[in-house]
């Protein structure tokens, strides 16, 4: 392998790890509040995607002006789904939870379906195709700005989460949901504004994925096992983990695809996700024995 | 009300014998047969997954290598799929104690989530390994009716030795329910710190009930690929797994008959759905099947099984829902 291959499949690394960051960056931070692992995670991806598209094709949107609509969209739609399933699930077993939002993943799918049928689709606009070149190392300008976005997405988070009374509220919740309550704060809310936040990121993940890739109802199977990777990797519940664990499984992939076979790529993620589980289930940034107290 | 209990066993079992005899129309016999099939993999998964409490999405991975085990060695090496079913069993256990010495510890959806990454590992496997699995094309299986090879040409045929795998299936369940072996895994599900206190080796008795659920669910795999006669790497896709498990819960999680009530349930539900809606815009039968799956596992989290229940006095095993008390729950944090 040559240097210049080296440091170009390095950036193409980085840049899809990027993406993985963003697409995990809301999963993390829904289990590390509220203790629940999102199954529907993917799906709410794949409802961020379709409107981007259909913002950028019926309306005419700039893809990234869309994300205006995006964000907020998602964000009321998470509202909506942890008032009407979410919420009864709290305190129930694994079961209702892990079950609830499987059964809500099918009922996002078969949604799409009917609004858009099964065909593929993507964006094929001037933007999604923008190319930059720096000497010999050639990048796309749409993965640029999703890592840049991800990048943006998880400082403003930490500034928000460490800087204002809310995110307090939502960091001491997670840390002991009883005696926040005894504190004075409204755990519920702090719940459904985390799950409608962790939502809103997901659909802007979803709007900066557009430009990418394609989208079909069930997108969402695509990418949800690798955001699953990169939490678990990276540490439940962390946001720092959720970087620097997509950044590692975006290089890792990147380069196994190139010196395996692109075909074995998911494979060597999930055996990563295996050993992560046996050597160090808390993952890289996680509290130890937070795969223990999930429940 | 024993006796109605015991009446009511009688008339299932009538019905369950005569049922798809009396249904000339083939889509029926189809049902009777994947209502019977499902009913005895969903029992499977009720030994890990409602008696011991691991809630696994990667079943489809020993229903898969049952599948592949026996039809591969019917292919390649003319065994009969009676004896493959056996070997397809016995590599599911094996599979079962390398996934289950990395997964055992892990509780809740972390459980679920490695074993559901064991199932797509296998599924990428089942494409890529083409020289062995044939790859993306499938396995296809001809068509040569014959006892030894496990072939009928009749439905009716398949779904006897699919209600005899069920049957066996759910007799295992209610022994292993008012066995020794399965108070501990009730132990288990219910308190592992506990149990573990109490002296059972809770590692053991779960890796246990593990590869018991392995080996009768990589049987049922077989049989499935000698049905259909063709099968692709899909039938290694989470939506199986989540099927198996879902006819458990929607059924009744560890208890003897809420699999089969589930399936029973769910088999028909899906097919009608699909006949009745699926031309009409694709999508809505998933669609309402979702819908009525949230509102099942919200409304009814102990199963259909609870809402029969009461119908029967006598002795039971205890329910399976865990409602973990706040208190407990912050203690580990």
């Amino acid at each position: 392998m040559t240097f210049q291959l080296f440091v170009q499949l390095l950036a193409a690394g980085v840049l899809l790890g990027g993406v993985y960051a963003l697409i995990s960056i809301g999963l993390t931070l829904i289990f590390g509040v509220m203790r629940i692992v999102n199954f529907a995670h993917g799906e709410f991806l794949m409802v961020g995607m379709y409107l981007a598209y259909y913002l950028v094709t019926a309306m005419h949107v700039n893809p990234y002006l869309a994300l205006v609509v995006v964000a907020p969209g998602l964000y009321l739609f998470g509202l909506l789904v942890e008032m009407a399933i979410i919420k009864p699930t709290i305190g129930k077993s694994d079961v209702v939870q892990v079950f609830a939002t499987v059964g809500l993943s099918i009922v996002l799918q078969a949604a799409a379906l009917m609004a858009f049928s099964a065909n593929v689709v993507g964006l094929n606009l001037p933007i999604t195709n923008a190319l930059i070149h720096l000497g010999w190392l050639t990048i796309g300008v749409p993965q640029v700005l999703a890592f840049v976005a991800a990048m943006l997405v998880a400082a403003a988070l930490f500034i928000f989460l460490g800087r204002t009374d809310v995110g307090r509220a939502i960091r001491a919740t997670a840390q002991d949901r009883s005696a926040a309550a005894l504190m004075g704060i409204d755990v519920p809310a702090i719940y459904r504004l985390t799950f409608a936040l962790g939502s809103a990121m997901t659909g802007l993940a979803g709007g900066l994925l557009m430009p990418i890739y394609s989208v079909s109802p069930d997108v969402g199977t695509q990418f949800v096992l690798v955001a699953f990777v990169v939490v678990v990797l990276g540490g439940m519940g962390s946001v720092t983990g959720a970087l620097v664990g997509g950044l590692l499984i975006g290089i890792v992939e990147t380069f196994s695809g190139f010196v395996i076979d692109p075909q074995w790529k998911a494979a060597i993620y999930f055996v990563i996700f295996l050993i992560v589980l046996v050597v160090r289930p808390a993952g890289l940034f996680g509290m130890r024995g937070s795969e223990e107290i999930a429940s | 009300m024993r006796i109605a209990k015991y009446l009511l066993l009688a008339i299932a079992i009538v019905a369950a014998l005569a049922g798809p005899l009396i249904t000339q129309n083939s889509f029926l016999r189809d049902l009777w047969v994947l209502v019977a099939m499902w009913g005895a993999v969903a029992t499977a998964w009720n030994l890990i997954g409602g008696y011991a409490g691991g809630l696994s999405l990667g079943h489809a991975a020993f229903f898969g290598i049952g599948a592949y085990t026996s039809s591969l060695l019917y292919l390649d090496l003319h065994l009969s799929p009676w004896l493959g079913a056996i070997a397809g069993g016995l590599v599911a256990v094996l599979s079962a104690l390398v996934i289950g010495f990395i997964t055992i510890r892990l509780r809740g959806p972390f459980f679920a989530l490695a074993t559901l990454a064991f199932a797509a590992i296998l599924g990428i496997a089942a494409t890529n390994l083409s020289a062995l699995t044939h790859g993306a094309e499938g396995m296809t299986i001809p068509f040569a009716p014959a006892l030894r090879n496990a072939i009928f040409s009749s439905k009716v045929d398949y779904y006897y030795v699919a209600l005899a795998l069920l049957l066996i299936y759910v007799a295992l369940t209610w022994w292993i329910s008012v066995s020794r072996f399965g108070y501990y895994l009730i132990a288990i599900r219910e308190n592992e710190d506990a149990a573990q206190a109490l002296g059972i080796d809770a590692l053991r008795v779960k890796l246990g009930a593990t590869l018991l659920s392995a080996f009768m669910t990589a049987l049922v795999g077989s049989f499935y690929a000698q049905y259909r006669l063709f099968f692709e790497p899909s039938i290694f896709a989470t939506d199986i797994s989540v099927q198996i498990a879902l006819f458990a819960i929607i059924g009744g999680l560890g208890t003897v008959w809420g699999p089969l009530i589930g399936a029973a349930i769910l088999v028909p539900l899906t097919g009608e759905l699909q006949s009745f809606l699926g031309s009409a815009l694709p999508g809505i039968d998933a669609f309402v099947y979702g819908a009525l799956l949230v509102l099942a596992i919200l409304f009814v989290p102990n199963g259909f099984v609870s809402l029969i229940r009461p119908l029967f006095a006598g002795k039971r095993t205890p329910p399976a829902t865990r409602q973990p008390v706040e208190a407990e729950a912050e203690a580990k944090t």
